[in-house]
């Protein structure tokens, strides 16, 4: 009977075993991967400087959609292809009218196959408060779900429910001007999937008033995170400025301590790989000590260190210090170029701290904390210029092969090369009504037009004595300015008139008793690729003037 | 046919109608005139109308790509020209002046060139502007021929796009519709023009309104009064039977909107085409860039044709609408519960539903958007019908179809099978049993007694009273706090704690201390960031603490010293002491311009309800004759309707003003109301030192007069028309419509004459008021009584 009872628990300590290693279990590696779900969840920063409330992009199934000053754009996943949110063809999305028009607009967020995000509702003389909007995924409807009579300071939405802070001033006969930064500290919540949902106080920061802030609000699986600073309620000399952790399903609040000791807080989770990391003010030996946990935000241990003031994000998949401050401060300090100053660089660094790569972004003000990644496929990033709205990406495809160079960055959405010096049938008049002609001219006007150029039935030659002819419309910039030339396709009645004509005006190009008069001396070198293909008969494809390389065509 | 000529001879003998028609055009006519020749921008244009006439003829004979080529360059060098110039004359660095002169010289040497040509032969603004003008008409012709070929490429591009791609979503299905629905226009020659007169004219939003009214007038002449007179039973009597006299009414209806109609906007389009022309009118609609998404492929004058025939069409489904309402409720009150339910509910989603909104059908099937100027053909625009996209104008030829066809038929059968007399409600038997236990009349009761019944009871006021007693417990127990979200906010408020009232050499000192407060604050900030002996977290935890104090009580601070520089400018001004006043509570006193027009309006509907049945009640229920042989005589009658009237007047001004001052003395206590309003933010202006209080009482003043004076229309038409719903829709027409007509327009409010310093202007409609409803009244007495209020010389 003993033998049975030790060959069967024999067995089974095996099969553990077996399973143990198949289930890739040890005590290290005992991570809750979590269980994150980006249309569901709240959508994250995942930086240590960035607060949710700036996220203006959000992750949907398919893409992503990103705000742009007031406007938001649908990114296409697959081809990094941007659209205004816009289902309106005979829409030139340059007004209020336009879908994509949304006002001003801190942020906005992704869940369940809808977009929100929060709007004032003020008018002149009165302070209305917030409304949360929700727009359908293709922009072509929206609706007020909730109204809250103050606008949140910042707001996430998590499996379902839309969780905002609110600050709570009070004023009165008796408040003096010591008192006036007293501010009462809120969590609201608000069910989204429930249709006669009313605003919850989840939390009410008590310990603190005189400057009191709740702020980075991130939600990860069970948890809502969160960080609490002002001067204490009842002693306002004495600044209080925690980490908290709440529990979602009884709203317990936990304070997230180093678990080193020290009486630092641990802030800032990021997401990486089914881990949380956290930073942390612990120091050794000139570093920052930053911690991993589990998903649920348990059992820190010591995960990473850094030199002061490195920037780290984590995409999910990747983490990416960023020594841009370092180099800042270091600047500042001497007030010089700093010596034995270090180039600015971002390293990748895995799950496992194995360096994947390096790299530098060039434009010295794109700090890492703008880049939302989102997830581990782009960081993107959206904003306005001069010349309108703009949407560039970094390909995370491209880390492994970068060491340390110039990561370049792809336009989603480049207002610099939208109509000003396009020329694919952007520009000119398109006349429907053929030139007249012989067939051979007739055919090269029509190859043009179905190329999509900017053609027009007439043109304009003085000294020219030519039988028939068409324009051609080109643009392009030269010299900090936008180039408009209308190229003339002349016919003339044979051969040798044509000569005849190019030994006047020697600035043109010929084929046969056809000729296409430039005029100048040169010309960019796409220009007279364009010109030349159409004298030619078979039409390139119209280039863009902002995509010109530089090269010119000279005659001489 | 006669019968049809019968109907004609009944409305067309209402003078009321013919009056309001007469008048209304007028009225129309001026104000349109008036109001487009008055606007700054418009009368500027005006101005320069010749040259614009013959510069555009000159460039209309050019290529039109020559033409804007040439535009464009005029317009840089104008542009170069007047920065030049404009640098030179002031005094500004001439190094600053040859540097940008030098960068034009290089960016642009052409247009800098005939930038100087302009300069050496001189020019004027309105060159200027005329160039600008043309180029964005020239530049126009360019914008739509892209806009045009380009469509299909933008669906295209949309379509490659997961989220517009689905088959059977809206989004995919109308972005497939769309292109197919402009195609046709593709080749459309857009020729450069002058669209204003047309613009103006084609969206003047007041004879929308006036001939709503004149529509109604026109459906109380033919289906409700002769209920009224009690002549049902007698039209109804007819030889060919009643669906001759119904279908006669309906059409004699029709063809007056419609008459009426073509009369009013036609009006509009040569008084527009006389001011500002009205452009070639043989060109295509899409000329005007204000009708860019039009797919009509029409011209100008064919676009015009439509547009007016759309309006008749309009109002002619809105007179079947109305017929229709009249035909089946038999009670006045409720008629007009119903116009107004109609109306108002039509208009408030008209005006507030989004575009975007789920329920944005309601937005678009509505009669405002159908009447209004040139959204329904002037735009493209399709809703979503279970993701099907329909063209709107769709939709509303299927509404007038349905009206054409629904409506008439009811009508028929409603007049022909139902009786028409309301009987009594189901409330009826049970009131009077209560009203039997409350009270039995013994003998004669006082004239004021009585018709204090007959107001507040019979004719249901008291219903109104409580309702409206509602509503001002509502505004009494409102919360009208302020929630301040930033602390720049509180600090201004708790500052203003403290600093309110009259500015004395204490008050004075405190600012002085406050400012060296923050200058030494702002040196500490400098001195912590350049210290190199504090660590970088201790350097930023004092600098965060140094800016959470300037960017709550800082920026406090700041609001508070401009109010400061500014009370005392004006305390110079009128050489009267400054003083501090809160501009968040203030401002919510004395210029809350949506509380303004709601009271207001919310009063003028109310006193239009409850004072329209004063005098018709007897005419209605044929008791002149019995009530005027009263023992005290007419006079003392009048004495006791006016006093009725009043007392109900009263009853609800106070209702409906005076919750909100007291809710506002529980809130924010009393001292705003001492404080000269002149220091108050945007009634600087005003060169008077009249207090809050007394401003107060003079807008007050000015709302009673002013609808004290609507009150007397009110009883005078009350008297005049006999009857209670014809006098409550002229009365809506009188008071409402010009409430509804600057309700957008938040500059024309009670308290802009204050901000304006037009305390003439209050004082005059004070004056005029008082006396337009003392004539009123005179009139209304004379006419009841048959007597003048002048005694004889023989002192009968």
């Amino acid at each position: 009977m003993k033998h049975i009872i030790k060959k069967t628990l024999a067995l089974i300590l095996a099969a553990f075993s077996v399973l143990s290693i198949f289930g890739g279990c040890s005590n290290e590696d005992i991570q809750n991967k979590g269980d994150y779900d980006y249309t569901k969840d709240c959508q994250l920063v995942n930086s240590d400087y960035l607060p949710m409330s700036q996220a203006n992009i959000a992750k949907c199934e398919t893409g992503y959609y990103v705000l742009a000053n007031k406007n938001i754009y649908y990114v296409e996943g697959e081809t990094m292809q941007a659209t205004p949110l816009c289902n309106k063809p005979n829409c030139m999305h340059n007004d209020d009218s336009c879908n994509s028009n949304i006002g001003v607009v801190d942020n906005i967020s992704y869940y369940d196959g809808s977009i929100y995000f929060v709007e004032s509702a003020d008018d002149e003389y009165n302070f209305e408060g917030s409304n949360l909007i929700r727009m359908s995924a293709d922009g072509s409807q929206k609706e007020t779900v909730f109204h809250m009579d103050l606008a949140p300071d910042e707001w996430i939405i998590h499996r379902g429910v839309f969780y905002y802070t609110v600050r709570k001033y009070s004023i009165d006969e008796n408040t003096g001007m010591e008192n006036i930064n007293d501010i009462d500290c809120y969590i609201y919540s608000y069910s989204l999937d429930k249709s006669s949902s009313e605003p919850k106080e989840i939390y009410f920061a008590e310990e603190v008033q005189r400057d009191a802030q709740i702020s980075e609000l991130m939600a990860y699986g069970d948890n809502l995170y969160f960080a609490i600073n002002g001067m204490k309620r009842d002693n306002k000399t004495v600044n209080i400025s925690k980490r908290l952790k709440m529990n979602l399903s009884d709203y317990s609040v936990t304070e997230m301590l180093s678990p080193a000791g020290t009486g630092n807080y641990l802030f800032t989770p990021m997401y990486l790989d089914g881990m949380l990391i956290f930073s942390s003010g612990d120091e050794e030996n000139g570093k920052y000590i930053y911690y991993k946990t589990d998903f649920e935000g348990n059992n820190p241990e010591k995960f990473f260190e850094t030199y002061e003031h490195e920037n780290i994000i984590c995409d999910g998949k990747y983490m990416y210090v960023d020594n841009y401050i370092a180099l800042n401060i270091q600047r500042m300090a001497t007030n010089d170029e700093p010596v034995n100053r270090k180039e600015r660089y971002i390293t990748v660094y895995d799950s496992k701290l194995n360096k994947v790569d390096e790299f530098s972004l060039g434009d010295g003000s794109a700090k890492t904390w703008f880049l939302l990644p989102i997830d581990d496929e782009v960081f993107l990033f959206g904003g306005k210029n001069d010349n309108g709205n703009f949407i560039f990406y970094y390909d995370k495809s491209e880390l492994g092969s970068l060491n340390g160079k110039l990561w370049e960055k792809t336009f989603c959405l480049n207002p610099e090369s939208q109509t000003k010096s396009s020329n694919s049938n952007k520009t000119g008049a398109i006349s429907e009504t053929p030139p007249s002609g012989s067939e051979e001219l007739v055919n090269m006007w029509q190859k043009a037009k179905d190329k999509d150029y900017g053609v027009k039935d007439s043109f304009q030659s003085e000294g020219a004595d030519a039988e028939a002819g068409f324009s051609v419309k080109l643009s392009w910039e030269q010299d900090g300015g936008t180039v408009t030339s209308y190229f003339p396709f002349m016919e003339f009645e044979s051969e040798d008139k044509a000569k005849e004509f190019m030994s006047e005006y020697p600035y043109a190009l010929r084929s046969g008793k056809f000729l296409v008069l430039l005029g100048v001396e040169s010309v960019p070198e796409e220009v007279h690729s364009m010109l030349v293909s159409i004298l030619d008969g078979e039409p390139i494809e119209p280039i863009d003037g902002a995509q010109f390389s530089g090269e010119f065509f000279s005659f001489s | 046919m006669r019968l049809v000529c019968s109907e004609f001879v009944k409305l067309f003998s209402n003078r009321l109608f013919i009056i309001c028609f007469a008048l209304f055009f007028v009225i129309n006519a001026a104000g349109f005139y008036f109001f487009t020749t008055s606007d700054e921008t418009y009368k500027y244009e005006l101005s320069l109308s010749d040259e614009l006439e013959n510069k555009l003829s000159y460039y209309l004979d050019m290529d039109r790509d020559d033409a804007a080529a040439e535009l464009s360059e005029l317009k840089e060098a104008y542009s170069i020209a007047s920065n030049i110039q404009s640098a030179s004359s002031e005094n500004i660095d001439p190094t600053y002046v040859t540097a940008l002169i030098e960068q034009y010289k290089s960016e642009n040497p052409k247009a800098y060139e005939r930038a100087q040509q302009l300069i050496e032969e001189g020019f004027s603004s309105g060159d200027v502007y005329v160039t600008d003008l043309l180029y964005e008409k020239f530049s126009y012709i360019d914008e739509y021929n892209t806009f045009i070929n380009d469509m299909q490429s933008r669906t295209d591009s949309q379509l490659q796009f997961s989220i517009f791609s689905k088959p059977g979503t809206f989004a995919y299905n109308n972005i497939e519709k769309t292109p197919l629905d402009f195609e046709h226009l593709k080749g459309v020659e857009i020729t450069p023009g002058f669209d204003l007169g047309i613009n103006l004219s084609t969206t003047f939003v007041l004879t929308d309104y006036l001939l709503l009214i004149l529509v109604l007038l026109v459906c109380i002449a033919l289906f409700s009064l002769e209920r009224e007179k009690g002549l049902t039973a007698l039209v109804k009597s007819t030889q060919k039977g009643r669906h001759h006299t119904m279908a006669a009414k309906l059409v004699v209806t029709l063809l007056t909107v419609a008459g009426v109609t073509l009369v009013f906007y036609i009006s509009n389009l040569l008084t527009g085409g006389v001011a500002f022309g009205l452009g070639d009118l043989n060109r295509s609609i899409q000329s005007i860039p204000e009708f860019m998404n039009c797919t009509l492929k029409c011209t100008v004058l064919q676009y015009l044709v439509l547009w007016v025939l759309k309006k008749a069409f309009t109002l002619c489904a809105v007179a079947l609408i109305l017929a229709l309402v009249f035909t089946l409720i038999k009670s006045t009150n409720i008629t007009y519960i119903v116009l107004v339910a109609f109306f108002g509910a039509e208009f408030c989603m008209y005006n507030f539903i989004d575009s975007m909104s789920p329920v944005n059908h309601f937005k678009y099937i509505n009669v405002f958007y159908f009447l209004s100027g040139n959204e329904l053909f002037g735009k493209y625009l399709n809703l979503n019908f279970f993701t099907h996209p329909v063209n709107v104008v769709w939709i509303y030829l299927l509404f007038l179809v349905l009206c054409a066809l629904i409506i008439p038929p009811l009508c028929l059968i409603a007049f022909s099978k139902q009786g028409q007399f309301a009987g009594a409600n189901v409330f009826a038997n049970l009131s009077e049993k209560i009203r039997l236990r409350i009270h039995t009349f013994r003998g004669s009761t006082s004239v004021f007694k009585g018709e204090c019944y007959k107001h507040y009871v019979s004719s249901k006021v008291v219903i109104v009273l409580v309702l409206v007693a509602g509503f001002a417990f509502a505004n009494f127990t409102e919360n009208i706090n302020i929630n301040y979200s930033l602390g720049a906010d509180v600090a201004y408020a708790a500052y203003l704690n403290r600093l309110e009232g009259e500015l004395t050499p204490e008050k004075e000192q405190f600012l002085e201390d406050e400012q060296k407060y923050f200058d030494e604050l702002n040196a500490e900030k400098e001195a912590v960031t350049y210290d190199t002996t504090l660590t970088e977290d201790q350097k930023s935890a004092q600098i965060t603490a140094i800016n959470n104090i300037l960017d709550t009580r800082g920026k406090g601070f700041e609001t508070v010293m401009l109010q400061y520089d500014t009370i005392k400018a004006v305390g110079e001004k009128l050489n009267i002491t400054p003083y501090f006043i809160n501009y968040t509570v203030g401002k919510r006193l004395m210029a809350d311009a949506s509380r303004e027009w709601n009271l207001f309006a919310l009063f003028m509907v109310l006193i239009v309800f409850t004072l329209s049945g004063i005098f018709a009640y007897e005419y209605k229920r044929n008791m002149k004759r019995l009530i005027c042989a009263a023992q005290k005589g007419k006079g003392r009658l009048v004495a006791a309707k006016f006093s009725v009237a009043l007392l109900t007047y009263s009853v609800m001004y106070v209702l409906i003003y005076l919750p909100y001052i007291i809710n506002f003395i529980k809130t924010f206590g009393t001292d705003i109301f001492s404080e000269p309003l002149v220091f108050l933010e945007g009634f600087e202006r005003l060169e008077s030192s009249i207090t809050i209080m007394q401003a107060i009482l003079l807008e007050g003043l000015l709302h009673i007069t002013i609808s004290l004076a609507a009150a007397g229309v009110i009883l005078l038409l009350s008297n005049k028309l006999k009857n209670t719903v014809t006098t409550m829709i002229v009365s809506t027409a009188v008071t409402l419509i010009p409430c509804v007509l600057i309700y957008f327009n938040r500059d024309l409010r009670i308290f802009s004459l204050l901000m304006n310093n037009k305390l003439w202007v209050m004082a005059l409609l004070i004056g005029v008021s008082t006396i337009l409803a003392v004539i009123f009244a005179g009139f209304t007495y004379k006419n009841f009584t048959g007597k003048s209020l002048r005694r004889r010389r023989n002192g009968t």
